[in-house]
């Protein structure tokens, strides 16, 4: 194992998968500030794979793919805008500290979880390479399934104070996740007679629609600045804010922040699960278990931001494991990863933990080196970024609409997608000013086709014998003990219905 | 102007709580009338929601049960809620709501009247970059249709439009041309201006 | 905010800029359409008056010698269209084809691989069958998955099986294996008397038909099988398999793919081949397999139902499934239609592309487009049954 991790540092400190990075950095860091913007990139390298060599195209990906995983929390802290994959519940808290001025406080401790979150998920990518293979094989279709569910159940949690209205929402989006074409039954759902709804609706366009685009009415509207702060006071305060947001993730909330990791690599290990499932479940079981959270997750509160985003990088180094022992890809940019080991005469399987250790090991390094490296410039840059905060909304919103037009078009290069941004735009329009919950949606449409495809195998392949599997049993009892743990503590502190209006401050 | 509060807890619809936050006090008629235009417009919304719930649950009649299972409990559990949610707007015995995660409404402040032609020059904007993209396409219409409401609604002057037309040009054509090679609809009238002035431009 | 009474004053010379950048963007930027499109859409009007390039080629229909395909190749950036996202099968196949095509091509074009996904593959479809007939635009699709249903009478949007013009497919006849796990099963014989107790055993699948046609062919001839639909793929499959969710497989292949992703299974507890289905596996894959003797083709299999029409679905759906064709729109002349055929064909057979597919579950060789060029004979004399058995064999989504 060390030689092979010697083996692999020597392989990555070369000129090739050095320049890669460099090239590769600029793009990364910018394409993770729009939604859906990371692919791309990766497609892009997929098209020199033939000519790089494999190691440098394939590192290429890892690090573009983990590079735009950590600023994309960024417009979901300032703008509200969640993320494609990752990045999704961080809106949830992120964007109420930054409406209270202390958005440095939340891309502080956003970094710090993603730095953290990724290193802790690289050691255990590292740990567990040799027995994956062996250990993975325990869990199937069943206990995917019951994960799936596990996230669906952050439903319950965002839609804490408007619970029938959250219920409804999130329906409705499993609905919405059902149009199109599935192999359970070989049919095409609800396609409205549309040859364009055969593939089902593309995630991209349904959060510029949902989220993006009211967000920014909202700011124009009413124009408001994200944050009331002026400029100047901003600045002045980001520094002193990102470093305090950066310490409330190592010292005050250091066991959220390791258990949140550890969630976002299990669940991202699960072949077919991915990174979408991760941090909402991370985001779910920190607010079932911190003390004082169902008052106060939802309204600026950092453990929020640190659970969901420790999960989010966490997840990088566990769906590195399915994807090479296993050719299973636990992301679309894991496909591409697929696709490039392939080109390059490279098959996932055993052999990429014996005879290709070292190459596996030289994707877990470049995690690595894209956490070191490009958080850093992150937080040195947090100021700059910040500045985005304090931007007249009449100045701000119009580049960010022509953005996030070229990125629901861009997401397939059908025009129609642009209709669909505007259909879900009149929709969270009405849902925002209504007080529907948005993020039901969203969660619903994430992991409405997994806990589908997985419920349908595990019904068809184990029948109820699944509930007499041990792996199944384990689960469903932690779920278990995580739903009466909150239950009691709901009981404990004492749930009010009462209205509050002022922000919290639980930093 | 706007409230100081970032998030309206109680807040049901445009035009945030029964009071403008900082503001005076609504009259009776005026909460009234509110919560009339409220109604309206969640039950258009519950109306929409309902229409497609509709459409899955027919739909799924023609499924096997393996595809259908999945939606067809989303329209028995979404259809009840519906209802329910019907039936409280329309008894308008909507409490405030209690704390909520994001969807609290939208902000207001005591200047309705030019929050809601703040709203509308927007929408005019994304209106307008949308048809310049089916008439002129994305090159023309996405930088020019921003610059253009840049310099007249958010007043950052001719220099800075322009920066930003070029800069936003710079974007669709590096980065999305060359570097992703994009696949771009053709413009409604590409073919018209093609055949008047094609030929003369390229002349050039 | 803007209010009545500070309007701008609009100056002329503004309008004049604008309308200086305005033509100039118009007329540079085509919008990543080909020139060529605009004859594309009035292609048949203008064939009609005779008035077009494009149209007076074909209708001039030049000797062989006369046509120089060179210059006709030459420079051109060609978009080979593939109806699948990035990273999918059919992409790295098309990825993996490039360098070759463009070696074997006369003028050396350069190709471009465009994801258009969407439809099922129908979109990608679509997009090259409105491209000019000038053989310029290359496409790769589940031909069968189109081809018949328009055949067979079903109506497809924009589709007419008539525009297409399949130049082979760049893979040879895939060697699938059907195996057991140990733990359930030692052989077929076996499973049949399994089945008379009322145990059947399962069998992982993606999705109905396609691939899978071995298995739902066994179940129609009423053999003790399931399939457990709604994997994501082989590696999911094999995964499956592998921890025993499943008894069974269908792709038990011989590619790297299986060697690696089988190789526990076949370790522990061990698997038996139960059929073969198009080319026979070698000796030293059924040696990787355990030490088996060569097992029966799917069948001669003992135990089935087999009726004529069954028989006959299930060899259309073979001959006809066209996984992985590859075509151009029908109407380019006739030298580049041979050129399309030429070079597909010596991509295939090249050893460096067959060595790159062996990584994939798919075999290299060459598999010409013939059966497509006579299917619509062939379909015309069909039974009612046999229809039924070829959509269901070949995964088809018709009402």
């Amino acid at each position: 194992m060390g030689e092979a991790l010697v083996e692999a540092a020597g392989l990555l400190f070369a000129w090739g998968p050095i320049l890669g990075f460099l090239v590769v950095l600029p793009v990364a860091l910018l394409s993770g500030l729009i939604p859906g913007g990371g692919l791309p990139t990766a497609v892009v390298i997929l098209g020199f794979a033939w000519t790089l060599d494999p190691l440098v195209a394939a590192t290429m990906v890892v690090f573009s793919m983990a590079a735009s995983d950590i600023t994309e929390p960024v417009p979901s802290i300032l703008l509200g805008i969640p993320g494609s994959r990752t990045a999704q519940a961080t809106i949830l808290d992120g964007y109420p500290l930054a409406q209270q001025g202390k958005a440095g406080l939340a891309l502080g401790a956003s970094y710090t979880c993603t730095l953290i979150g990724g290193l802790i998920g690289a050691a255990a990518l590292l740990i567990a390479l040799p027995m994956a293979r062996h250990l993975l094989q325990y869990f199937g279709a069943a206990e995917f399934f019951l994960l799936a569910l596990m996230g669906i159940f952050a439903v319950g949690v965002v839609s804490q104070g408007a619970m029938v209205k959250g219920l409804l929402t999130s329906t409705f989006g499993i609905g919405i996740a059902t149009i199109g074409y599935t192999p359970v039954g070989n049919v095409v759902r609800a396609d409205m007679g549309l040859t364009y709804l055969w593939e089902g609706i593309n995630l991209t366009p349904i959060i510029v629609g949902l989220f993006a685009l009211p967000e920014l009415i909202d700011l124009v509207a009413s124009d408001t600045r994200v944050s009331k702060k002026a400029g100047s006071t901003l600045l002045k305060e980001s520094r002193s804010q990102v470093y305090e947001g950066m310490l409330l993730a190592i010292r005050k909330h250091k066991l959220l922040l390791l258990r949140s990791s550890l969630i976002g690599t299990f669940v991202g290990a699960m072949p077919g699960l991915g990174g979408s499932a991760g941090h909402w479940i991370s985001y779910a079981s920190a607010q079932a278990t911190e003390k004082g959270a169902k008052e106060t997750f939802g309204r600026g509160d950092i453990r929020g931001v640190i659970a969901a985003d420790s999960a989010n990088n966490s997840s990088d180094g566990g769906v590195l494991i399915p994807t090479v022992i296993f050719g299973i890809p636990g992301s679309p940019g894991m496909a591409i990863l697929l696709a490039i080991l392939i080109i390059g005469g490279t098959s996932p399987g055993p052999s990429m933990v014996t005879d290709k250790l070292p190459f596996t090991m030289a994707l877990v390094l470049t995690l690595t080196i894209a956490n070191i490296v490009v958080v850093p410039i992150m937080l040195f840059a947090a100021p700059f970024v910040l500045k985005l905060a304090s931007i007249r909304p009449a100045v701000l919103a119009p580049p960010a609409i022509a953005l996030v037009t070229l990125a629901a078009y861009s997401s397939n290069f059908r025009t129609a997608d642009l209709l669909v941004a505007a259909g879900f735009m009149v929709l969270g329009i009405f849902m925002k000013a209504y007080g529907w919950p948005r993020p039901p949606i969203l969660i619903a449409i994430v992991l409405t086709p997994i806990l589908e495809q997985y419920m349908n195998i595990a019904t068809n392949a184990y029948g109820w014998s699944m509930i007499q599997r041990p792996q199944f049993l384990i689960i469903l009892g932690i779920m278990v003990v995580a739903f009466v743990y909150s239950a009691k503590m709901q009981r404990g502190a004492g749930s009010t219905q009462e209205t509050r209006s002022e922000p919290v401050d639980v930093a | 102007m706007s409230d100081s509060s970032p998030q309206v807890a109680g807040s049901e619809a445009l035009g945030g709580t029964g009071t403008a936050t900082g503001g005076v006090p609504e009259s009776q008629e005026e909460q009234v009338r509110r919560r009339r235009i409220e109604s309206a417009g969640e039950a258009v919304l519950l109306g929409l929601v309902t229409a497609f719930f509709v459409y899955l649950g027919i739909d799924s009649l023609g499924w096997p049960l393996s595809a259908a299972l999945i939606p067809r409990l989303a329209v028995l559990v979404g259809l009840p809620l519906v209802g329910y949610r019907l039936f409280v707007v329309m008894r308008r015995t909507v409490a405030p709501p209690t704390r909520m995660i994001m969807d609290t409404g939208f902000r207001s402040g005591d200047d309705p009247a030019n929050e809601a032609k703040r709203f509308f020059w927007l929408i005019a904007y994304m209106a307008l970059m949308s048809t310049g993209i089916v008439l002129f396409g994305f090159h023309t219409a996405v930088p020019l249709a921003t610059a253009v409401f840049m310099y007249y609604f958010g007043k950052v002057g001719l220099f800075r439009s322009a920066l930003l037309f070029v800069l936003l040009l710079s974007l669709v054509v590096l980065v999305y041309d060359v570097f992703i090679s994009a696949r771009w609809p053709q413009p409604l009238l590409f073919d018209p201006f093609n055949a008047l002035f094609g030929e003369f431009v390229r002349s050039l | 905010m803007m209010t009545a009474g500070t309007r701008r004053r609009w100056k002329p010379w503004k309008s004049l800029a604008s309308a200086t950048a305005l033509t100039l963007v118009l007329a540079g930027c085509g919008g990543g359409v080909e020139d060529a499109e605009e004859a594309s859409a009035p292609a048949e009007d203008e064939a009609a008056e005779g008035a077009s390039e494009e149209p007076a080629e074909e209708e001039a229909d030049p000797a062989e010698d006369e046509f120089d395909l060179e210059a006709h190749f030459d420079g051109q950036r060609i978009n080979f269209v593939i109806g699948f996202g990035a990273g999918g099968g059919y992409d790295v196949i098309a990825r993996m084809m490039l360098p070759f095509l463009e070696a074997e091509l006369p003028g050396k074009p350069s190709l471009t691989v465009q994801n258009a996904p969407g439809g099922g593959g129908l979109l990608a479809v679509q997009e090259v069958l409105r491209a000019p007939a000038d053989g310029l635009t290359f496409g790769m699709m589940p031909l069968g998955r189109f081809f018949v249903p328009d055949l067979l009478g079903y109506e497809i949007e924009n589709f007419d099986a008539l525009e297409v013009f399949p130049t082979g497919r760049p893979l040879g006849d895939s060697v699938f294996v059907g195996c057991v796990r140990n733990d359930v099963a030692t052989s077929w014989e076996e499973i049949l008397e399994a089945g008379e107790r009322g145990e059947v055993i399962s069998f992982a699948a993606d999705e109905p038909g396609g691939i899978e046609r071995s298995v739902d062919f066994l179940i129609a001839a009423g053999a003790p099988v399931r399939m457990v639909t709604g994997y994501g793929g082989t590696a999911e499959m094999l995964a499956s398999f592998g921890r025993g969710e499943t008894d069974a497989s269908g792709r038990c292949s011989t590619t790297s793919q299986f060697q690696e992703l089988g190789a526990d299974v076949v370790a522990d507890p061990g698997v038996t081949p139960l059929w073969w289905e198009e080319v026979a596996p070698d000796e030293e894959w059924l040696e990787f397999l355990g030490g088996h003797e060569l097992p029966p083709e799917l069948t001669e299999l003992p135990g089935l139902e087999i009726s004529d029409d069954l028989a006959i679905g299930y060899q259309l759906s073979r001959d006809l499934s066209g996984g992985r064709m590859t075509y151009i729109r029908a109407g380019a002349p006739e030298p580049v239609q041979q050129a399309w055929l030429d070079a597909v064909e010596a991509v295939a057979l090249n050893p460096q592309f067959q060595d790159l597919l062996a990584t994939q579950e798919l075999k290299g060789g060459y598999g010409p487009p013939d059966p497509f060029m006579e299917a619509p004979a062939v379909i015309e004399g069909l039974s009612d049954e046999a229809v039924g058995y070829l959509i269901r064999f070949l995964g088809l989504n018709v009402e």
